[in-house]
Formats: structure tokens, sequence, C-alpha cells
């Protein structure tokens, strides 16, 4: 019986270097064909846009309410909800959609209460014209009130007061003092 | 009389300002009735990918959750002893939002989820469908139609009532406890 002569050193580091080899080219190609069960897709990159259409997305971003804010527009707001309605705007622009289009596509998702200012039709006139109402009634309220004020007679003067007690008073107190 | 106008008008403004304050918050979902937004998402389990269209024809509960939602935590026992009872005929698919990889898929193993899961890589899922925050839950039937919308955690309760309505193919408005979705709030990276 005879025991195996262990390898040489050269030998030693051809099997190493065969091994390593092996190693990666199994992870070269376990990667190519795309059987990494662990791998999930890396976020896609940010939307490269022209300076007009940048311009376009920026105005529609600060129409959009952030729906998890308060009272913060998608391009404020650093939250991950606006991060990713800010890339959906920046998609629906560079694929030709107007500002009318992308802003239905989010009422229809998440209803009016995503859209900062309201639409001027409908019902929705009120609030666009309630402030302006108010402020004309205020103004039309003090304008009457002042007039009334006006109007009125001036109230008459206070009956004279006759002094002369008073100065005999004085009078007396000064001399009593004297 | 005129005092009497004035003040009745300030406690009208007074009430409306005090109902406005204590009313319950809803969340508005304009989606229920309408075609569930198609999505295509990498599936955790294998390198493949699920798209929704892929579904048609079988009653479909979508949970959108992610691994740091602690309202998540409770409900995901509950929606994979849902996916025992009630799968195949009822598929089940959950998508991660906001989350990342390794978080997911710790969160998969500890709680033993083996339905559909896959990731909203790039948020686009979130949008479509509107999301505020998560757990929240469509219910969408054979045709591709979302019938109800469940905000927050489901109990094995909710869950029973809202596949028996799917089964049934009842239209239910929006149901559940928003106070307990965790809003998409944490800033991005």
């Amino acid at each position: 019986m005879t025991r195996p002569r262990p390898a040489s050193r050269p030998a030693r580091g051809a099997l190493w270097a065969g091994a390593i080899a092996l190693v990666v080219v199994a992870l070269a190609t376990t990667r190519a064909a795309g059987q990494d069960p662990a791998r999930i897709d890396p976020a896609p990159p940010p939307v490269a846009l022209t300076p007009e259409q940048e311009e376009l997305a920026a105005e529609i971003e600060s129409m959009l309410k952030c729906p998890v804010c308060r009272s913060q527009s998608v391009r404020t707001s650093r939250s991950f909800m606006a991060e990713d309605m800010s890339r959906r705007v920046r998609e629906m622009v560079a694929e030709g959609k107007s500002k009318e289009e992308i802003r239905d596509y989010f009422v229809a998702r998440y209803g009016d209460y995503i859209v900062l200012a309201p639409r001027k039709e409908g019902f929705a006139w009120t609030v666009w014209l309630l402030p302006f109402a108010l402020v004309a009634g205020g103004a039309a309220t003090i304008v009457v009130v002042t007039r009334r004020w006006k109007g009125r007679a001036p109230p008459a003067p206070p009956p004279p007061v006759s002094s002369s007690r008073w100065m005999n008073e004085l009078e007396r107190e000064l001399k009593e003092t004297e | 009389m005129k005092r009497l106008i004035v003040v009745l008008v300030l406690a009208g403004v007074v009430a409306l300002f005090a109902w406005a304050l204590s009313r319950e918050q809803t969340l508005a979902s304009p989606l229920v009735g309408k075609a569930a937004p198609p999505f295509s998402m990498p599936l955790f389990a294998a390198d493949s990918t699920l798209e929704l269209a892929r579904l048609r024809g079988t009653p479909v509960v979508l949970n959108f959750w992610a691994s740091w939602c602690l309202s998540c935590r409770d409900e995901a026992r509950v929606l994979e002893a849902g996916w025992e009872r009630y799968g195949p005929g009822v598929a089940f698919v959950g998508i991660a939002v906001n989350d990342e990889e390794r978080a997911s898929r710790d969160f998969i193993r500890r709680y033993g989820k083996t339905y559909l899961l896959g990731a909203d890589v790039d948020g686009s899922a979130a949008v479509d469908y509107g999301l505020y925050g998560v757990p929240e839950t469509f219910f969408i039937d054979r045709d591709g139609t979302i019938l109800a919308r469940h905000i927050g955690p489901l109990s094995t309760a909710d869950l029973d009532r809202r596949i028996a309505e799917l089964e049934a193919g009842v239209t239910s408005a929006v149901s559940g406890d928003p106070s307990r979705v965790q809003p998409l709030t944490i800033e991005g990276p």
C-alpha cells in the first residue's frame, strides 16, 4: 500500500488557482444566468428631462400635495411617498403627458384632496370665490357702519358746570393755608 | 334681535370648526369599484416577476407591507393563515414598499410567509394604488376590479368577511383603522 504523495509546492499552487478560478466562473455564470435568488433589481435611475420638462415637472410637483405630510407639496417634501410620486410625475412628463393628464392620474388614485389648489369648476368655485365674497362683505359692512356713525347727530355738549362753588371752596382753602 | 343673530352666527362658526376638528379622519379611495392598476414586481422567493394580469380569474388579496411597520407584524400571521385556509382559490400577494431587501427577507422568514411576496422596487405600485402608508390591503375580484380597501392591520374576522364579500362580488366602502396605518413619511436616503 503506497501512501499518496503530497503534492509538490508548484502543483499545490496550481490546485488553489484552479479552485479559485472555478469559484469565480461559477459565480459569474450564476449571475449571468440570473439564478441568484437573493437578487432584487435595484431602483431605476432618475428620469432625465429637458429644461422645459424639468420646469413642467416642478410646476406639477408644486401643485400636488404630499399625502402623508402636513401642508407640504410633493416638491418640498422629502418623504418616501413624495419621492415615489415625484418619480411618477417625471416619468409621465417624459412620456409627453400634459399637466391635466398627470393631475387626473393622481386625482383618480387619491381623490381631489391630492391637489393643493382645487379646480375652477362646479362647487369648487366656492373655495375660490368665498374669500373674495367675505372681503367684499366685510368692506360693505364697514362702509355701512361708518356712514351710520357719520349720519348721527353730534352728541350734545355737556351742560355748563357752574364752577363758582368750587372756586369759592378753593379760595377758602387757600385762605386757610395762608 | 340683532345681538341674537350675531350670537347665532358665531355659534354656528364655532360649531363648524368643532365638527371639522372632531370628525373621524377617513382616507379617500376613488379606486374602489375601478380596475386594479396593473403591476409587475420581482418576487423574493424565485428569480421571476409577478404580473397582476396573470392572476386574472382568481380573487386577489393584495397587501402592502414593510418590515419596519409595527402594524404589519400584527397581521403577518393572519395573512399567512388566510393563505393556508383560502389559497390557492384566492391568491394572496404581498408587496413590500420602501423597504430594504435584506430586512424584507428577514421579516418573511421570521413570520413564515409563503404566499407571493415581492418588492415595489421603484415605488410605482404604491403610487398607482394611491397608498398613504402600510399596511393597506386591496381586495380584487376575478375580473380585476377592486371591491374593497382595508386600511390598517387585518384581523382574522376582517379577512374572513372581506373574502366572503370578494367571493360574493360585493363592493364595499373603505374599512379599517387609519390611525394604525404607518404613513410613508420616513425620509428617503
